[in-house]
């Protein structure tokens, strides 16, 4: 990982930009803004931060007079922290392939004729080594065929959601096919899921990959690329269209991939089909009584296995109640005079 | 009048700010990070609640703040593939935020005060004069630096000082007794005179 910046230093641009803000920006000073804004997540974080203390600070009126200090300081510098310790660095050692590698566990399963079936429990996440260093992730409740006579160079998913990372073998593609469409890659890392209700959709995280759908027998097939960190999203039954293939920022890449870790993160959907992710990994049931509160927005990154803390932490934003009732969770709006 | 964010950081000085001493203080307690990770968590948890498209329906900005932090966290140790045993301590000691949701928490109009009060009391006199006229004054850039003598890049540099002593009252440091509570949120236990000053109207 290149020099990543420290959060002072980012501190110090964004309080300058903030200063900026204030006295009101040129065309130009907006674009090399929202350039610098662009670099790195937290510096959008930083920025706010400084307007904010900035507008917080109009409080100072209620003072009345112009505080004093204590000992009269006229260098004019800026707290520094440049007495602090070094910062630690980032630790990173596991950050190999070995952490992956370590917790794949061989899962052969003898499958019916020309297929061998690999499937995932309700709650469970699998990861299966396949010939030729080529590993396989299942999340809960997930179906792949392997083709036998293929040297685990072709499957298909039947239904929830994996990812696979292939490994380059003497130039023969591996291919995927779910629903109507295919997929190759010769060397790359994608995840792809077909669940019910909601579109197919492929996320490459490495290499490219060439996704086509042939319609019928005489239709004509269509053929688009996905690159690495793009998206290909296809609504069931869509003719593929170049359009459905966009680039994912690093934020989304890590919501759409937390599944690997047990994980449910979500960025701003809607709270009614935020819970209906947990249905997946278990009998659990949440139930959002109010439907106003059915269309907040969620954002967080919560365990899969536990809809109830989710619930909770729901509740607690959006000041609404649990209750629950066997294996139904309720998540009613609050009945109290607002004050 | 355009200025970027604008409205989105008024609901961040009214609503998260004054908790953050309290969520670094939580962060510190549990997750044993570094200050200059802590530092990292909170600039992403800034920026994440910058980019929500709507934060009108959020009843309990802290709990929410607070929530978003610790997926920060999380995903900081998945991004670092860190699973060490001390990690799961940790988020056992995560949960605690959701099983006891605490109550509403208000903005202590006094405390916010006091607060700014020692920011601008650690100023140097010039940083100081600036931030005075312009943040309570209201004048401008041009007219601070016309009133002052200045240039008014200086104006505007001092500005950014000033603003760093703001942010270093609510970042680390900036409340050394938030470290020591015992209690969830030691902001709780301050006392708020019914008749306080409130926040200011603009």
């Amino acid at each position: 990982m290149p020099h990543r910046e420290r959060a002072s230093e980012i501190d110090d641009v964004a309080t300058a930009w903030a200063a900026k803000v204030e006295r009101g920006l040129t065309t130009a000073e907006k674009t090399e803004l929202d350039l610098w804004l662009d670099g790195d997540s937290r510096r959008l974080g930083a920025f706010v931060r400084a307007q904010a203390a900035w507008i917080h600070a109009e409080r100072a009126a209620a003072l009345g007079a112009m505080p004093e200090t204590q000992e009269p300081a006229l260098t004019g510098d800026a707290p520094d922290e440049e007495a602090r310790p070094p910062r630690l660095s980032r630790r990173l050692v596991l950050g190999g392939g070995g952490a992956l590698a370590a917790s794949v566990a061989a899962a052969y399963i003898v499958g019916i004729e020309r297929y061998r079936t690999l499937e995932s429990g309700i709650g469970e996440i699998r990861h299966i080594a396949l010939n030729g260093g080529t590993t396989l992730t299942l999340d809960t409740d997930s179906r792949v065929d392997i083709a036998l006579a293929s040297g685990d160079r072709k499957l298909s998913l039947v239904r929830g959601r994996m990812f696979l990372d292939v490994i380059l073998r003497q130039e023969m593609p591996f291919m995927v096919q779910v629903g109507d469409l295919l997929l190759q890659t010769a060397e790359g890392a994608f995840s792809l899921q077909s669940l019910v209700n909601s579109p197919i959709m492929a996320l490459v995280t490495k290499g490219s990959l060439i996704v086509s759908q042939s319609h019928g027998m005489f239709g004509q097939k269509r053929t688009v690329r996905v690159g690495t960190d793009h998206a290909f999203t296809l609504a069931s039954d869509a003719l593929i269209r170049a359009t459905d293939v966009r680039p994912i920022v690093a934020g989304q890449q890590e919501q759409f991939l937390a599944w690997r870790d047990g994980m449910l993160s979500f960025g701003g959907q809607m709270l009614a089909d935020a819970v209906r992710a947990f249905d997946r990994y278990g009998p659990t049931r949440i139930v959002v009584v109010d439907p106003e509160l059915a269309r907040q927005k969620v954002t967080g990154l919560f365990k899969a296995d536990d809809p109830r803390g989710f619930a909770t932490a729901v509740a607690a934003s959006f000041g609404a109640v649990v209750t629950s009732d066997g294996d139904v969770i309720r998540i009613s709006a609050q009945k109290l005079p607002t004050g | 009048m355009d200025a970027p964010f604008l409205a989105r950081s008024r609901w961040l000085a009214e609503h998260i700010l004054p908790h953050e001493p309290a969520m670094r203080g939580w962060l510190g307690r549990i997750t044993s990070k570094s200050q200059a990770d802590i530092d990292d968590i909170v600039q992403e948890t800034y920026s994440i609640l910058a980019r929500l498209e709507s934060v009108a329906t959020i009843r309990d900005p802290r709990a929410y703040a607070l929530q978003v932090a610790k997926s920060v966290f999380l995903q900081g140790l998945r991004r670092n593939k860190i699973v060490a045993i001390g990690s799961i301590n940790d988020l056992a000691a995560l949960g605690e935020i959701d099983d006891a949701p605490s109550p509403e928490q208000h903005v202590h109009g006094q405390r916010e005060l006091r607060r700014v009060e020692a920011a601008i009391g650690d100023m140097p006199l010039q940083v100081r004069k600036v931030f005075w006229l312009r943040r309570v004054e209201g004048l401008s850039q041009r007219e601070t630096a016309q009133q002052l003598g200045l240039a008014e890049h200086t104006v505007e540099k001092y500005s950014a000082k000033g603003l760093k002593y703001l942010l270093a009252r609510f970042g680390r440091g900036g409340n050394p007794s938030v470290e020591s509570s015992r209690t969830q949120d030691p902001t709780l236990v301050e006392f708020e005179p019914p008749n306080a000053p409130s926040r200011t109207s603009q």
